[in-house]
C-alpha cells in the first residue's frame, strides 16, 4: 500500500496532501525524496495535509522530524494540518507536537505562513 | 551421521581469493594448516595475516574434526566462529580475514553416492535421448533441492561435465560462469575419466567464447584452417594447439514458456558456458547440433538449479548469522529476573523479526534502589537491534554511577550527531527506592500504566523528546510516590500498535481494559492476561512490531 502524494501550490504555499501510510519502507523513502526535491527547488513554505494518513509508524515519525530539520536548516518552513486523532496522540506521547506548527485545517495552515 | 571411514578421497578444496581452486587430499591426520614450515606441513597459505600455526584437521577414525590452533583472527566454519567442530561435506572453512583463501571440506562420500543414486534413478526412468543421463541428474538435483539436503554442488556439476565430455568425446570440459564485471570465471574443469583439472592453468579460447556468447548459440570450430577469419587469428588457440572447440552458452529457461519455439524466442538469463575441447583435429565433426542443443538445455537447467541451491545456502548462512544475533540479544537481557527485596519484576521481549529494536533492563543501584529501563528503537530488525545494543552499553553508565540525565543527554547528542543512522529511540527510565520514592525520566515513551487500588492511571506522561531527534532536547527527572501494592506496567508501542487483520490498532484503551481488576493478581498472571488479550485481538495477523512488556510491583 503506497503513499500517495498530491502536490498543489496555493498562495505561494506548497501543499502536499498525503494519502495512505507513512511507514518504514518505500513510503517513507518516497516522502523523503519528495521533500528533498522541493527544498532543492528552493520552496520555502511547505504544508503537509495529513487528513488521509491512515497510519504512521515510528520510522514515519522520524522521517517527518528529519524533513522538518532539513527545512529549517534551509530557511524553509514545514507545517502540518488536519492531524487525525491517532497522529495527534503519537505527537503528544513523543512531545513532538511542540516541534511542529499544526493547524486544524488546510486553509488555516496556508494562512499561517503569511502571518 | 555419515561415516567417512570409507576408502575414498577426503580433502579440502582450496579456493583462492581470485576464485581459482585446487584440491588437497588429506592423507594423514592431524592435517596441519598455517603460514609456513613444520607447523603447517600439509597446507601452507602464504600470507602474513595467517598465523604460522593456524588450524588442524584431526580424525577420530570416523569423523574429521577442525581445531583452531591459534589463528589470530579466528577459525570459522560456514561463517560461524569455532574452536573445534566436526566437519561435514561442503563445509566452508574461513580464517576471519577478508579477501582470503577459503577451504571447502570434501569427503568422498557424495562423490561415490552420486553415481549410485543416478543408477537408481536409471532404474526408475528410462530415456534414449542423448542427454538422458543429464536429464536424470537434473531430476536428482531437483529432488535434492526440494529435500533441502546438503547437496554436493561441485560433484553434481562435475558429473555434468563428465557426461558432456563423454557425449562429445572431448579431452577436456570446463564450466564458466559470468561475473558481475562481464568477464567469465572458470568454475570447474574436468578431463577424461572424471579427473579434476586445475582451473588456474586452463586458457579457454576467449575468441570462441565471445563468438558463442554474441551469437547466443553453440559453436563448433573443427579445423582451424576451416574456421572463420576471426578464429584463425586467435592466439590462445594456436598457443595451446587446440584443434577443436565446442562452446555451448547456457541460458536459464523462461519458466513460463514450455514449447520449443517459445524457448527460442524468450531466452532467460545468461548462466554460463560449457566449454569442451580436443586435440584431435576433427573430434567434433560428427557432432549433431541437436545433441549440442539438448546438452545445452539440460546443462543450463542443472546450472540454474545449482544456483538456486547456492542462493538457498547463502540464505541459510544469513539465517545462521541472524540466529547468532538473536541469541546474543536475548542473552543481553537481564538474567533470571530475580525479585528485589522491595519489588517484584517480570519482563518479556518478543521481537517481530528474529532480532528487534526493543530492549529492557533492570539493575540495582546500591542498597534499596533499583533502576529499570524500557527502550524502543525506531524501525525493527537487525538495524534497530544494533542500536539497542549501543543503548544498553550507554545506559550501563548509570550502573557505574553516572547521572542518568547525563546519560540521556549523551545518547541524544550521540544519535543526533550520527543522524545518517536515521534512527531514534523512545526510552523510559525509572528508579524505585525501598521507601516508595519513584523518579523517572521519559524520553518520548508512552507512560506506563499504574495499577493501584481504586483504578488505573497513566502517571508518567511528563517528559521530553525521544533521544536522537532534537539536538537541544532537555531531559528532566520527575518524582512521585508509589504505595505498597502498586504495579507499573511498562510497554513498547508494539503492544498498543498491535494490528488485527483489518489494520485496526490494539490501542491504549484496550490495554487498560485488559489490566482492569488485575491489581491483586500475580505478575505472571498480569503478563499472560495482556499477551492473551493482544493475541485474541490480532486474530493471527502477523506481528508488525516488537512487543515488550515489563511489570514492576512495589512491595513496600
Amino acid at each position: 500500500m503506497a503513499l500517495k502524494i498530491t502536490e498543489r501550490v496555493v498562495d505561494g504555499v506548497t501543499v502536499l496532501a498525503l494519502d495512505g501510510r507513512i511507514v518504514l519502507g518505500d513510503e517513507t523513502n518516497e516522502f523523503r525524496e519528495k521533500i528533498k526535491a522541493l527544498l532543492a527547488e528552493g520552496r520555502k513554505k511547505i504544508l503537509l495535509n495529513l487528513d488521509n494518513v491512515t497510519l504512521i509508524d515510528s520510522t514515519g515519525l522520524g522521517t517527518l522530524v528529519s524533513a522538518h530539520h532539513s527545512a529549517s536548516s534551509r530557511g524553509a518552513f514545514l507545517r502540518l494540518s488536519n492531524l487525525g486523532s491517532k497522529f495527534q496522540e503519537v505527537l503528544q506521547v513523543t512531545k513532538l507536537l511542540t516541534v511542529f506548527d499544526v493547524s486544524p485545517t488546510e486553509t488555516e495552515g496556508i494562512k499561517s505562513f503569511s502571518s | 551421521m555419515p561415516e567417512q571411514s570409507s576408502k575414498g578421497e577426503v580433502g579440502v578444496e582450496v579456493i583462492a581469493p581470485g576464485g581459482s581452486r585446487r584440491f588437497v587430499r588429506i592423507e594423514e591426520t592431524p592435517f596441519l594448516i598455517g603460514r609456513s614450515g613444520e607447523t603447517a606441513k600439509h597446507l601452507q597459505l602464504k600470507d602474513p595475516r595467517i598465523s604460522r600455526q593456524c588450524a588442524a584437521i584431526v580424525s577420530d577414525g570416523e569423523h574429521y574434526i577442525l581445531e583452531d590452533r591459534g589463528q589470530r583472527h579466528g577459525i570459522f566454519v560456514n561463517g560461524e566462529k569455532i574452536s573445534r567442530r566436526e566437519l561435514q561435506d561442503s563445509d566452508v572453512i574461513s580464517f576471519g580475514v577478508e579477501n582470503f583463501y577459503e577451504l571447502m571440506f570434501q569427503s568422498s562420500l557424495h562423490d561415490t553416492s552420486i553415481p549410485e543414486l543416478l543408477s537408481r534413478i536409471e532404474n526408475i526412468t528410462s530415456s534414449d535421448a542423448p542427454a538422458g543421463g543429464l536429464h536424470k541428474l537434473k531430476l536428482l538435483l531437483e529432488a535434492t533441492s526440494l529435500l533441502h539436503s546438503r547437496l554436493p554442488l561441485e560433484a553434481v556439476l562435475g558429473t555434468m561435465l563428465d557426461h558432456a565430455i563423454s557425449v562429445t568425446d572431448a579431452d577436456r570440459g570446463y564450466l564458466l560462469e559470468p561475473l558481475a564485471s562481464g568477464s567469465m570465471r572458470l568454475r570447474l574443469g574436468h578431463g577424461r575419466g572424471g579427473t579434476r583439472l586445475s582451473t588456474a592453468e586452463a586458457a579457454p579460447s576467449q575468441t570462441a567464447l565471445q563468438q558463442a556468447i554474441a551469437l547466443q548459440e553453440s559453436i563448433i570450430t573443427e579445423d582451424l584452417a576451416q574456421a572463420g577469419g576471426s578464429l584463425q587469428a586467435a592466439e590462445s588457440i594456436i598457443a595451446q594447439r587446440l584443434r577443436a572447440v565446442v562452446v555451448i552458452p547456457l541460458y536459464a529457461m523462461s519458466r513460463a514458456s514450455t514449447t520449443d519455439s517459445a524457448i527460442q524466442q524468450k531466452r532467460g538469463e545468461f548462466l554460463g558456458v560449457l566449454y569442451l575441447d580436443s586435440r584431435r583435429p576433427a573430434a567434433f565433426s560428427n557432432l549433431d547440433r541437436q545433441i549440442l542443443d539438448a546438452l545445452g538445455v539440460e546443462a543450463a537447467s542443472i546450472l540454474d538449479n545449482a544456483r538456486l541451491v547456492e542462493r538457498e545456502r547463502e540464505r541459510e548462512r544469513m539465517e545462521q548469522q541472524l540466529a547468532i544475533a538473536r541469541d546474543i540479544q536475548q542473552a543481553l537481557l537481564p538474567r533470571g529476573l530475580r525479585d528485589f527485596p522491595h519489588l517484584g519484576i517480570k519482563g518479556i521481549n518478543l521481537p517481530c523479526l528474529t532480532v528487534g529494536g526493543d530492549y529492557f533492563d533492570v539493575f540495582s543501584l546500591g542498597p534499596g534502589r533499583t533502576a529499570f529501563i524500557i527502550a524502543d528503537v525506531s524501525g525493527k530488525g537487525l538495524g534497530a537491534a544494533l542500536l539497542t545494543t549501543m543503548l544498553q552499553g550507554a545506559l550501563s553508565g548509570i550502573r557505574m554511577g553516572i547521572e542518568p540525565l547525563q546519560v540521556f543527554k549523551h545518547i541524544n547528542s550521540f544519535l543526533c550527531e550520527h543522524e545518517e543512522v536515521e534512527r531514534y529511540a523512545t526510552m523510559f527510565l525509572g528508579i524505585l527506592g525501598d521507601d516508595g520514592q519513584f523518579d523517572f525520566i521519559n524520553a518520548g515513551h508512552p507512560s506506563p500504566f499504574l495499577l493501584r487500588r481504586g483504578g488505573i492511571d497513566e502517571p508518567c506522561t511528563e517528559g521530553s523528546f525521544p533521544v536522537g531527534l532534537m539536538p537541544d532536547a532537555e531531559y528532566v527527572p520527575t518524582q512521585m510516590k508509589l504505595s505498597p501494592g502498586d504495579t507499573l506496567v511498562l510497554f513498547s508501542d508494539g503492544v498498543t500498535e498491535a494490528m488485527d487483520p483489518d489494520d485496526n490498532l490494539y490501542g491504549g484503551p484496550r490495554l487498560r481494559d485488559a489490566l482492569a481488576d488485575l491489581q491483586e493478581a500475580s505478575l505472571d498472571h498480569v503478563q499472560t492476561t495482556v499477551l492473551t488479550s493482544i493475541e485474541a485481538f490480532t486474530r493471527g495477523a502477523a506481528q508488525a512490531d516488537d512487543i515488550t512488556l515489563l511489570l514492576v510491583r512495589y512491595r513496600g
